[in-house]
């Protein structure tokens, strides 16, 4: 299977191949999706070894349960997100200490930056702080529709909703954050 | 109202991370709603400087393919079949069949065989079904009834010496190396040793494992400076046995080797041949092999 011909196969197929147990097609659907789950976890997990470990995860349980995957019209990548989810969540549950040990990881790193780097990482961190007081739900779609940059009709097939509510929840979210920005 | 302006921002945001507008030209665009628009672009400009998430690293992604396929491997070959349910029709019914029986049994038994095979066909070197694997390919080259299938099988047999080359550099299984890589030299041995390729022979597979191997030598010098001292004799070795395969190679592809000469070429030559030559040897034979290269201890 050549690069652009991959490209043009649909998701279904891929998912149908796969089935039937072609290791080619679950390495473009891995390919096609990598990089989007990995920086999900990313924007969600400070560490960077967790976040690989965490995606590869994510992709090892999802091609392990494909046989039961069943098809919604929606992008692999909106199942790819549900089960990244999940694993974000069971990793914070898991290790309820890991947020600090990450942030002192952080703050360390910090230390040794130089005054320019040390600014943008300020500000950095000030707005993470910002965004950590927003309900879940607007810090989810500022991740993925600011952060990542998925289109409007992709961040509805993550979230389980229509277009127009991602677009009042976006524009709540702004909102919200742009408070909390000033409040600080 | 809140809708449109709900609309537009995010139409806004679209085209701005798109590249497609600037956040002027999108303030100039809906004026109306400019002084409500700029700081919510503004903040989520500024966001996305700086908490974009990064892109995995490359190494983390070949190695990661890697191990999920295998584990997936690994867990399909050590899954239980499902228990059958029991049959329902009555003994009675199969009493005149108890021969047919017996056969379906032993080929059931030939098939536990079969299960093995075909288990030991994604192992690595080191693993325990590695042996079976290089087994069955000397078997199925003793069975091949034709030079051109021994040509195509002894390539596909070093395509996946390379691949099994490149799943133990990302499992970082460096001693197991040279147990790939000495394989994939007798392979390219056994094939500038045959006589004759046939005609119908396609040329460019011998290319694109040339290419293939470059690229693994680039990867194992890359690999060298990297290890920890430990593990370079091995990678060394393995250079060392690619370098000569890359020989061998060439060698294959030299002018002195029969499969370069084009089919008609090669037809006249067997036109050619002496009555007295024996039947199904071809004319290479007669020919002075090209010096061997030594290899490498």
């Amino acid at each position: 299977m050549s690069e652009n011909e991959s490209q043009l196969i649909s998701d279904v197929v891929l998912i149908d191949r796969a089935k039937h147990g072609d290791q080619q097609a679950f390495g473009v659907l891995y390919e096609r999706y990598i990089d989007q789950i990995f920086r999900y976890v990313r924007a969600r997990v400070d560490n960077v070894q967790t976040a690989e470990d965490l995606t590869e995860s994510v992709f090892l349980r999802s091609f392990e349960a494909i046989g039961s995957y069943q098809d919604k019209g929606l992008r692999y990548s909106a199942y790819l997100y549900q089960v990244a989810r999940n694993q974000v969540i069971d990793h914070y549950r898991q290790a309820e200490d890991s947020v600090s040990i990450e942030l002192a990881e952080h703050r360390a790193a910090m230390s040794e930056s130089i005054d320019g780097e040390i600014i943008l990482k300020e500000q950095a961190l000030s707005l993470r702080a910002a965004m950590e007081r927003l309900p879940e739900e607007y810090r989810e779609i500022i991740r993925i529709r600011v952060l990542m940059e998925l289109s409007t009709a992709e961040a509805a097939e993550w979230m389980g909703r229509s277009e127009g509510a991602i677009r009042v929840l976006l524009h709540r979210a702004l909102k919200a954050l742009k408070r909390e920005v000033r409040q600080k | 109202m809140s809708q449109e302006f709900e609309r537009i921002l995010d139409r806004c945001l679209t085209e701005i991370q798109s590249g497609e507008a600037t956040l002027e030209s999108c303030l100039e665009a809906h004026s109306a709603y400019a002084q409500a628009l700029a700081p919510l672009l503004s903040l989520a400009a500024h966001s996305h400087s700086l908490l974009s998430p990064d892109s995995p690293r490359p190494e983390f992604k070949r190695a990661a393919i890697i191990r999920i396929s295998n584990t997936l491997k690994s867990r399909k070959q050590t899954a239980k079949p499902t228990r059958k349910r029991r049959s329902r029709i009555h003994w009675p019914v199969l009493r005149p069949a108890y021969a047919t029986i017996a056969l379906i049994l032993c080929v059931a038994l030939l098939g536990s065989g079969f299960g093995v095979l075909r288990a030991s066909a994604d192992s690595l070197p080191g693993d325990r079904l590695y042996g079976v694997k290089r087994a069955s390919e000397r078997i199925q080259l003793v069975a091949s009834l034709s030079q051109s299938n021994d040509a195509a099988l002894l390539v596909a047999f070093a395509n996946e010496r390379l691949s099994e080359v490149e799943q133990l550099l990302a499992l970082e299984r460096f001693d197991d190396l040279e147990m790939a890589l000495s394989g994939l030299d007798s392979n390219l041995e056994s094939l500038s040793e045959l006589d004759q390729l046939p005609a119908d022979y396609e040329p460019g597979s011998i290319t694109r494992l040339e290419e293939k191997l470059e690229k693994h030598l680039k990867v194992l010098n890359q690999v060298l400076e990297q290890v920890p001292a430990s593990a370079q004799p091995a990678i060394q070795k393995a250079i060392e046995r690619s370098s000569h395969s890359q020989e061998v190679i060439n060698q294959v592809k030299s002018d002195d080797h029969p499969s370069n000469a084009a089919p008609g070429q090669q037809k006249n030559e067997e036109e050619g041949n002496k009555p007295e030559d024996p039947p199904g040897r071809g004319k290479g034979r007669d020919k002075e092999k090209p010096e061997k290269t030594e290899k490498p201890k």
